[in-house]
């Protein structure tokens, strides 16, 4: 494992923010792991091991650019407005961890079709002269998808203000990727759109940064690009899934090896002088605000049966009030 | 010998028995090879048939409906898995506009018997979009057959029975049933048709109709209107299109009462479909309106408000008593 030495644009005092975040979400995944163990969260999607590529992307865009995750983008979105109760709420199962004050759009689980969704969001863009970006996240499984395809040509046609970052854990649940494509250089796939494409070692914070930087720059002269980010994916697909069933030890050790995490504490130390005392006590502090955040959830997580029909529409029509109507007197009854 | 399996296993052991039987049909779908599937329903199968007939395909749904219609074409028998109802929805185009009306299309040259399953059904607390009822969707597309299983058994006869039918089919697999229900298994007991319906038991009060996962609350309810002295006529519809009505109506002309119930939103409706043509051919034999208990039509909700989406044993119980006074 190599420490880097930093960048003169990602010094001491920038990067420590970045480390807090990316340890919030590791100790937030790891509670949602057992919340759901204990029944309390429906299924949950981790983000370990992908935090480097996450938090940059969360640090580089601006407030009012637009984000558009698909669901394993948890570090990005509690940079931009969402706290781990809205996180756990949405794991839950409740459509309460959606609302946030920034305007990005929501999660997304099935697989791609938020490609065409950021594509639209960057027309908007350009068409409304703002000097905003859409940046969008897709899995490497994500990448044999048409709506992939519909999505970055569109984007390269019209020259819009967009990045595509594809992060590459390598894994679509069981399916690795020269499973799912003979060409595992994902770069390629933009070739054929005539779109601008980087590569990354998506753990590897000061890369994330310098590329990520990059590629924003050009979005915001309309010139899209795609991004291939390698990762690992050091946590099962979901907590439905069984890694073991299909990964080998010897490789989820050697992923281990990749812990982005571990990566930028080496640097910290090596370079900064951070220190295992300093560590234990951010991790502490991070617990302690989780701790909150479970206590209110777990106090308060239960939706009412009427709020089910709520936000269909702008205006609820007469045949719905009528079956929320039925269910309140069932209910009661 | 008998075993004791569950519906999973039915399922299971019904792709084993096609892929044994015809050296020409085929699994393919995302992680049903190595992993067996997220549900385990393919468990095994690629370790006994290989990597050309259990295929990990690459993560793309209209893909495999797509390539599924080319090689039924030439003669491959595809059975083909959609990991959950709510990811089939980008294969509907080839689905609606080829798979379905390729055999009329050409005047019977080409045809495209082909088998679809996915899992379907609420009450397993997963999240958005795995846990879909959207059967009305697919019963309303012309020229597909739209089967379900409620038992382990039926599970395995209605897959043997499906592969010998040569037309699109989709085959929905009531997810809550995977490993809740258990039963002794004996190959080949009964051949199944796949567009009948199946009486379970015989009443003169009311007829109930269930299919799929709701079959199990429909059987607990018939149980204990039994021992209120009030007997069932208890039908799995089986077949969600086309709808087996001669059986279904020579019951309600019998007990002159139908309650049907279902987890799909009621608004366009297999549950209505059926009322409606009940009405249309039983009018006057019918001793009151018939009893409809469906889903809301804000469609399965986020997983907290699942329990409420859902109707259990007692709540259709209150309302079938209810209806009856
Ligand atoms: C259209 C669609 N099909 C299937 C699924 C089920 N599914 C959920 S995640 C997943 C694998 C996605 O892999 P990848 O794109 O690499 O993202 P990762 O989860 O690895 O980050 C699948 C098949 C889905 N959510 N959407
Ligand atoms: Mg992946």
């Amino acid at each position: 494992m190599k420490a880097n030495k930093l960048t003169e644009q990602l010094q001491f005092k920038a990067l420590l923010p970045l480390y807090q975040y990316m340890l919030k979400s590791r100790l937030l995944e790891n509670r949602m792991v057992t919340l759901q163990r204990h029944g309390l969260l429906a299924t949950y999607a981790g983000a370990s091991g992908q935090e480097a590529l996450y938090v940059a992307i969360g640090y580089l865009l601006k407030k009012e650019d637009v984000h558009v995750p698909y669901y394993r983008d948890q570090p990005t979105m509690l940079m931009r407005g969402y706290k781990p109760i809205d996180l756990i709420r949405y794991w839950s199962g409740s459509e309460a961890g959606n609302t946030i004050p920034y305007k990005d759009l929501p999660i997304c689980v099935p697989i791609a079709t938020q490609c065409l969704h950021a594509a639209g969001v960057a027309y908007a863009q350009k068409f409304k002269q703002t000097e905003q970006i859409t940046l969008v996240t897709l899995g490497d499984g994500a990448t044999s998808k048409g709506d992939f395809y519909e999505a970055i040509n569109f984007a390269s046609l019209y020259e819009l203000p967009i990045v595509f970052v594809i992060n590459d854990n390598g894994w679509a649940i069981s399916t690795p990727l020269d499973k799912q494509t003979k060409e595992c250089d994902l770069t390629k796939k933009a070739y054929s759109v005539g779109m601008k494409h980087l590569t990354v070692d998506g753990t590897d914070m000061n890369e994330c940064i310098a590329t990520l930087t990059n590629a924003i720059e050009f979005a915001r002269s309309n010139q899209p690009v795609l991004i291939h980010a390698k990762t690992v994916r050091l946590c099962d697909h979901t907590t439905a899934d069984d890694a073991k069933r299909y990964k080998s030890k010897i490789l989820i050790n050697d992923e281990k090896q990749q812990d982005p995490i571990k990566k930028l504490k080496k640097t910290l130390v090596e370079f900064y002088n951070w220190q295992e005392k300093d560590d234990f006590a951010l991790i502490n502090k991070i617990q302690k605000e989780l701790d909150k955040d479970i206590d209110t959830f777990k106090k308060d997580h239960v939706q009412t049966p009427e709020t089910m029909f709520e936000h269909c529409y702008e205006n609820m029509p007469e045949s719905l009030k009528q079956q929320q109507s039925e269910l309140n007197h069932d209910t009661t009854n | 010998m008998t075993q004791q399996i569950d519906l999973a296993t039915g399922i299971n052991l019904g792709l084993d028995y096609i892929l044994s039987t015809n050296p020409n049909s085929l699994l393919m779908g995302e992680d049903i090879g190595v992993n067996g599937g997220v549900f385990r329903v393919t468990d095994g199968l690629q370790q006994k048939y290989g990597q050309t007939r259990v295929l990990d395909t690459p993560l793309a749904e209209n893909m495999l409906a797509g390539i599924g219609l080319g090689m039924a074409t030439r003669g491959i028998y595809p059975i083909i898995e959609f990991q959950f109802m709510g990811f089939i929805y980008p294969a509907l185009e080839q689905i609606i506009s080829h798979i379905t009306k390729l055999r009329k299309r050409t005047e019977g040259r080409l045809s495209c018997p082909m088998l679809m399953r996915t899992p379907y059904g609420c009450g397993i607390y997963a999240p958005e979009h795995h846990s879909e009822s959207t059967e009305s969707i697919f019963a309303s597309i012309p020229g597909l057959r739209v089967i379900t299983p409620s038992t382990p058994t039926r599970a395995f006869e209605l897959l043997v029975a499906a592969h010998k039918v040569n037309d699109p089919i989709l085959y929905l697999e009531p997810t809550i049933m995977y490993r809740s229900l258990k039963q002794d298994f004996i190959a080949h007991q009964c051949p199944t048709k796949i567009d009948q319906c199946i009486v379970e038991q015989t009443g003169n009060d009311l007829t109930l109709i269930a299919w799929g996962a709701y079959m199990n609350e429909a059987r607990k309810v018939t149980d204990n209107l039994r021992e209120k002295n009030i007997h069932v006529e208890l039908i799995d519809l089986v077949s969600l299109r086309p709808i087996d009505y001669p059986t279904i109506i020579s019951s309600v002309k019998k007990t002159g009462r139908c309650a049907i119930i279902q987890e799909a939103p009621k608004t366009l409706s297999i549950a209505n479909e059926i009322a409606s043509n009940l009405y249309e051919s039983l009018w006057s034999k019918l001793h009151q309106p018939i009893l409809t208990v469906c889903g809301y039509d804000c469609g399965v909700p986020y997983p907290q408000q699942e329990q409420y989406y859902r109707q259990d044993v007692n709540s259709i119980q209150t309302k079938v008593l209810s209806w009856l006074n």
